[in-house]
């Protein structure tokens, strides 16, 4: 079962990890990342940042579709880190049961505006989420559990 | 009895044996107890048959036989002094006896002398030539005494001298002293003078310093000499005539300084030899001479402190005898105040003159025991006794140097001079030199038996410390001690080259100059003390090219052996091999008796070697290899039942070489970056172990790809110039001793797997933790790169490191390596995001976490004041509600909890 996937450009570190995690119960965290996967510096930072008693699974974009649709990981209760919004667009495109987004928090660059504390989003970005919104996708705002959600809609 | 008695005393008496003349001494030689010889000496000298001395030790002498040795009757039945008795008693010397060494090194030159004056009808002209001081003048004038005692001269006959060298500015002056002068012959001459020569009519005219005789004086002198006829000064008319033996004297070559016409009619020419030359038993009495005549003059006992004696006798004296008794005449001077309570003279070396103290070498000084005072008169006879005793010596070391059987003989007289040993306290400069003894005598392993290490001990010191006196007395054997020790060379090599080898480190270390006489007694001593070596069955020899390579391994195996297995021969290294073959066969001569022979050979072909040996009813094996290893395995086999091919095949067996080269050059070290996942992280991972290792070190950190590092290993020229200490990545490429280093443990470094175990030869333990802490936050830094937008990473992580390790102080807690790394990023994410005013406002139970968690918040507060100040932010509750969360998952602070 999928409990919640997020955006998050730092993808898993404290908040993610400690918060999130048993705010949701979750008991293992899939990082859906084609780049974590060949980078195993990356991958040891997720490692230690990962809670005792929760599992880690590292896979490419392609790979956790196919798992996920695969009922593979349907006895987990599955938190999903995405590290960008296109990322989480391919997930929610690839995977139908998903029908809900966490905006956690994206790097601010020379193309992006801020849209809330931590999240800065470029054009394309926006269209993006715009659509996700109209295909009826509830795309929240939310850095920490115990943050208000605000739908992005508002804020765009 | 007391006949065997009386006769005893009378031989020994007649022989001039007076010290021998003890009660003991003869109670000793004749088996007798001493209580009984004091009772029949009581009777003999009631019976007027012998004399008693008084003074201590207590003498008996036959009257009779001093009334035959100095003619003169002995009325009495004590003597109190002896020595002032014989001195009473024995005739004036008469003219050359009056000369030190006429019956010595002058002998010949007094018979010569004695010719010569003696030549008839009226003898003939002597010249005498010699160094200054040497007793040129006492010669001519004893040679006239001798003359006159003989009546060859007229009763009137006078001895006349002149030095010709006060004359030397005044060649007129000596002509008109010679040959007189005529009134008016020159200015002064007020009236007619008779010269020298007719003074000297009848007797003897001695010209001592003749090279200072102006040539056309010498003219006028030799036509004297051939007509005994000459004109006074001024008169060349009237002839004058002289019958007068001449003496001429000169320090110089007589061929340079006098004229052909001149020396052809001197005849007979005579060297009186120099002091150095006359040797030093007629030094001594010399010196007992010139001292008597001092002891005469200021009528006191004059005696001398044993260094004075030393130094005086061992400096050689450039003027000879003339320097000699004006030193002692100025010593004299020196001490006339030093008069002790027996009114009597001590003369010590201090009072020598500078020159002489400034001579004396270290070990004369060093070798001088003041002990005893020497009197004056003791020098005489001692001296005179001394070197009968030391007839022992001479006798031995004369039978020694002819011998047919050397080693029999020696050994006799080894036993006879070693017998007694005095037990004298021996110095600490003998006792160095007795240690240095002892270790080369090990050497040679001539290990002295426990129970005779004491006598040993004895012997060895009274050799070092022979008496002085016994040294002169052999000095005229040098000759003969060098054939001894020759003949020591060829029958016992190992006894000379142990003696030789004394005498080098004793003159290197000590510098104490062994005598001949010395090496020959040590020789002796060993020869006793270490009797014949048996010639055991079976024997090694080690022949080796080499100054010293045959004997230090035969040496080092026979001291691990602890037994002589092996006697070595040194080749030169030109020596050829016919040479050698004759030097082994002159030892094999030596061996006989011998069943085995086992001969080890550096080079050679063994078939050579074979042809040339000349033993026979030996079984000789011969290896032609030769090392430490290999001798030792066959020197212990040796002493084994083996049997000699057994032997020499389990030898050749073990020659067999093994090798392994240990490369040790320093080289450098590394460690290698290598991850499965591409060369991308591997550089990553590079950078980090770079930026953590101290400024300082040497050590290099190389990226590599992993599927090479999978298909070459590690020899691989990239890493040949190294020492590769580790490889950290992610999977283990699993290479003979490579070790590998998982990443997560590079980081984590909580396994036993980490790299600082590499490192830690290369730092300090400061150093090493440094570096520990360097990697975590390295590593952090890397991932935050990422993570932050406007601040600088690398400095906002020296911050939050700084504040982090300040927490942990505060809670007494080291939280362990992944909260601490989650912690540098997260919090380095929380300062960006109060910088841009992004903070979380919200977290779970926000009251409670403030209640119960009160001391945390303040210590996060008192630990980051300084980043908060830096950045200009606060840190809200809510924040430090999710740094919490970090700590309390951490297993040290749980621990703790």
């Amino acid at each position: 079962m999928i409990k919640k996937l997020r955006v998050d450009h730092r993808l898993l570190h404290g908040q993610v990890a400690f918060s999130w995690t048993s705010a949701l119960n979750a008991d293992c965290i899939l990082i859906a990342n084609d780049s974590v996967v060949n980078d195993e510096l990356r991958k040891t930072t997720m490692k230690m940042a990962k809670p005792n008693g929760v599992k880690l699974v590292i896979k490419n974009i392609a790979d956790s579709i196919q798992a996920i649709n695969s009922g593979k990981t349907d006895k987990y209760k599955l938190f999903i880190v995405v590290e960008s919004i296109k990322d989480a667009q391919k997930l929610i495109n690839g995977v139908d049961q998903i029908k809900s987004l966490n905006l956690g928090g994206t790097k601010a660059t020379e193309q992006t505006r801020n849209i809330s504390k931590a999240m800065n989003i470029t054009n394309e970005e926006e269209t993006i989420l715009k659509d996700l919104v109209n295909k009826g996708v509830d795309v929240t705002i939310q850095m920490v559990p115990e943050d208000t959600a605000i739908p992005v809609e508002k804020v765009l | 009895m007391k006949d065997t008695l009386y006769k005893m005393i009378h031989a020994w008496t007649s022989a001039e044996r007076f010290d021998e003349l003890t009660i003991a001494s003869l109670s000793s030689a004749l088996s007798l107890p001493k209580n009984k010889i004091t009772f029949f000496m009581q009777d003999l000298i009631k019976d007027g048959k012998i004399v008693r001395i008084e003074e201590k030790p207590l003498r008996f002498m036959s009257k009779k036989a001093l009334e035959e040795l100095y003619g003169t009757p002995v009325n009495t039945d004590k003597i109190p002094r002896f020595d002032a008795w014989l001195a009473s008693v024995q005739k004036e010397p008469m003219d050359f006896e009056k000369l030190v060494g006429y019956d010595g090194s002058l002998a010949s030159l007094v018979e010569q002398c004695k010719a010569t004056i003696s030549y008839p009808p009226s003898g003939l002209p002597l010249m005498l030539t010699g160094e200054t001081g040497t007793g040129k003048s006492f010669i001519a004038q004893l040679t006239f005494e001798y003359a006159k005692n003989h009546s060859l001269l007229k009763p009137e006959g006078r001895f006349v001298s002149i030095n010709c060298s006060e004359y030397a500015n005044n060649p007129e002056l000596l002509s008109a002293n010679l040959f007189g002068y005529v009134k008016g012959a020159f200015t002064g001459a007020n009236q007619d003078t008779p010269g020298l020569l007719e003074l000297a009519d009848g007797g003897v005219l001695f010209l001592d310093e003749v090279h200072n005789l102006k040539g056309e004086c010498q003219e006028k002198l030799f036509q004297f000499m051939d007509q005994a006829l000459y004109h006074r000064m001024g008169d060349n008319k009237t002839w004058y005539s002289s019958q007068v033996r001449l003496i001429f004297a000169t320090t110089e070559d007589p061929n340079q300084v006098l004229l052909k016409t001149l020396q052809r009619r001197i005849p007979m020419h005579l060297k009186v030899p120099t002091l150095l030359q006359r040797g030093s038993l007629e030094k001594i009495q010399m010196i007992y001479m010139l001292f008597k005549k001092e002891e005469q003059r200021l009528k006191k006992r004059i005696k001398l402190s044993p260094s004075f004696f030393q130094l005086l006798l061992s400096y050689p004296f450039p003027e000879n005898i003339g320097g000699l008794k004006s030193t002692i005449q100025a010593c004299c001077v020196q001490a006339l105040f030093q008069i002790d309570e027996k009114d009597e003279m001590m003369i010590e070396a201090h009072n020598l003159p500078a020159t002489i103290l400034e001579h004396a070498s270290i070990d004369t000084l060093l070798k001088i025991q003041d002990s005893d005072w020497i009197y004056i008169d003791e020098l005489d006879r001692n001296f005179k006794n001394e070197y009968s005793t030391t007839l022992l010596e001479q006798n031995a070391i004369h039978k020694l140097a002819q011998t047919e059987d050397f080693r029999e003989d020696a050994l006799h007289i080894a036993n006879a001079l070693f017998q007694s040993s005095n037990s004298n306290k021996a110095s600490a400069f003998e006792n160095a030199a007795f240690t240095l003894v002892e270790k080369i005598t090990q050497h040679y392993h001539m290990a002295v038996l426990k129970q005779e290490s004491d006598s040993f001990q004895h012997q060895l010191l009274s050799i070092l410390s022979l008496p002085l006196k016994t040294r002169i007395a052999l000095e005229n054997k040098k000759q003969e001690m060098e054939t001894i020790l020759g003949r020591f060379k060829n029958e016992d090599f190992r006894i000379y080259s142990a003696v030789l080898e004394i005498q080098e480190t004793l003159k290197n270390t000590l510098n104490i100059s062994m005598e001949p006489i010395q090496n020959v007694l040590l020789g002796l001593l060993f020869l006793k003390t270490f009797p014949t070596q048996s010639i055991p069955k079976r024997m090694g020899i080690l022949l080796a090219h080499g100054p010293s390579s045959a004997s230090s391994i035969a040496i080092c195996v026979n001291e691990w052996l602890e037994q002589h297995v092996f006697d070595a021969i040194d080749m030169p290294y030109f020596m050829s091999q016919e040479q050698c073959i004759e030097q082994l066969n002159t030892y094999l001569k030596k061996m006989e008796g011998i069943e085995e022979l086992f001969l080890l050979v550096d080079l050679g072909s063994l078939e050579e070697v074979w042809k040339g040996l000349k033993i026979k009813n030996v079984n000789i094996g011969i290896i032609n290899t030769l090392h430490l290893k290999m001798a030792l395995s066959i020197g212990q086999d040796l002493l084994s039942s083996k049997s000699m091919e057994d032997i020499l095949e389990k030898a050749k067996q073990e020659t067999r070489a093994s090798y392994r080269i240990e490369y040790n050059r320093e080289k450098k070290k590394l460690i290698i970056c290598s991850c499965a996942s591409g060369m991308g992280v591997a550089e990553k991972l590079k950078s980090v172990i770079v930026d953590s290792l101290p400024s300082e070190s040497s050590i290099e950190v190389l990226s590599y790809d992993y599927n090479s590092l999978l298909q070459n290993g590690i020899h691989n020229p990239n890493f040949e110039n190294y020492e590769v200490l580790c490889v950290v990545g992610t999977l283990n490429p699993n290479i003979k001793h490579l070790h590998f280093i998982a990443l997560d443990d590079l980081i984590l470094q909580e396994s036993n797997n980490s790299l600082d175990q590499y490192l830690e030869p290369y730092f300090s333990n400061t150093k090493l933790e440094e570096f520990k802490k360097n990697i975590i936050k390295n590593f952090s830094l890397s991932n935050i790169m990422n993570a932050l937008t406007i601040l600088n990473p690398t400095k906002l992580l020296e911050h939050v490191a700084d504040a982090i390790d300040r927490l942990q102080k505060e809670m007494h807690l080291s939280l362990s390596n992944n909260t601490c790394f989650g912690l540098y990023v997260h919090v380095s994410c929380l300062v960006e995001r109060l910088v841009m005013n992004r903070g979380i406002e919200s977290y779970q139970d926000i009251g409670g976490f403030q209640t119960e968690q009160k001391n945390f918040i303040e210590r996060v507060k008192r630990s980051f004041s300084d980043v908060e100040a830096f950045y200009g932010v606060q840190i809200p509750v809510e924040e430090i509600g999710y740094m919490f969360d970090y700590v309390k998952n951490d297993k040290n602070y749980q621990k703790c909890v």
